[in-house]
């Protein structure tokens, strides 16, 4: 599978890093609350872009996404997620600041066999 | 002691396979009138559990009958999963009931609440790795 990184604008130098993350979610009633339990099970970077001197024109770039082999697929239930996304993390390199999107995928069983 | 057992052919099955078991009866004990063998997934770990009921069999047993194969068509999805804090197991779970009987209001609530299960087999749909197999 491939995914599109397009920013509009002027760039300042900054450090681009896309990693696929797998995350559990879970909701459990705790007396007569109902709470929420998230967790990153999986993790890994699969892109990054260092741009150094201030960049003037769109950015475009093309990269791969591939979900490991036998990976869980997407799961939504009423009290139990399973969700993958990319996650999109820039940072300045003048100041340091950081701040990151994520962009949910839908994975389903076999989806390996097609990146 | 329950009157009705069950045993799988293989503890592994495929997705959209066709999952092949028995209800043994035992010989000491009255037949129920009506067994019922669900195909079932479950959630399990940290959230509260859901449940969904993907396939039924029905039978209703002979006096002289010891074991009775029965077929149920797995779904597609959801796959077993071993995960942290979510975990999705299949299970076969094998119910006898009495004939005739139509449940309504507060025995259909009942029955939803306390399905009255006798027994029930854990079994592995799909072949997803937990995740610390995916960092490796």
């Amino acid at each position: 599978m491939q995914a599109c990184l397009c920013q509009q604008g002027t760039l300042p130098p900054v450090a681009i890093r896309i990693s696929l993350a797998c995350e559990e979610k879970a909701a459990y009633t705790d007396g007569t609350v109902t709470r929420h339990s998230e967790q990153v099970v999986y993790s890994q970077d699969i892109w990054s872009l260092l741009i150094e001197d201030r960049r003037h024109e769109q950015l475009n770039e093309l990269f791969s996404v591939q979900v490991p082999p036998g990976a869980v697929h997407s799961f939504a239930s009423a009290h139990n997620w399973i969700t993958w996304k990319l996650v999109f993390q820039e940072e300045l390199l003048s100041t340091g600041n950081r701040w990151s999107r994520d962009f949910p995928v839908v994975v389903v069983p076999g989806a390996e066999a097609r990146t | 002691m329950s009157g009705v057992q069950l045993e799988l052919d293989q503890t592994s099955w495929e997705p959209g396979e066709v999952l092949r078991g028995r209800v043994i009866f035992d010989p000491d004990q009255a037949r129920a009138e009506v067994v019922e063998v669900v195909i079932c997934w479950r959630t399990e770990g940290k959230g509260d559990e859901d449940r969904e009921v993907c396939g039924r069999w029905f039978h209703r047993p002979g006096q002289n009958e010891n074991a009775v194969p029965f077929t149920v068509q797995l779904p597609m999805l959801p796959l077993s999963y071993e995960g942290v804090i979510v975990k999705i197991r299949w299970y076969a779970e094998v119910r006898t009931r009495q004939d005739g009987v139509e449940l309504t209001g507060l025995l259909k609530l009942l029955e939803r609440i306390l399905p009255g299960t006798e027994h029930r087999v854990a079994f592995q749909l799909g072949h997803v790795r937990a995740p610390e197999e995916l960092q490796e």
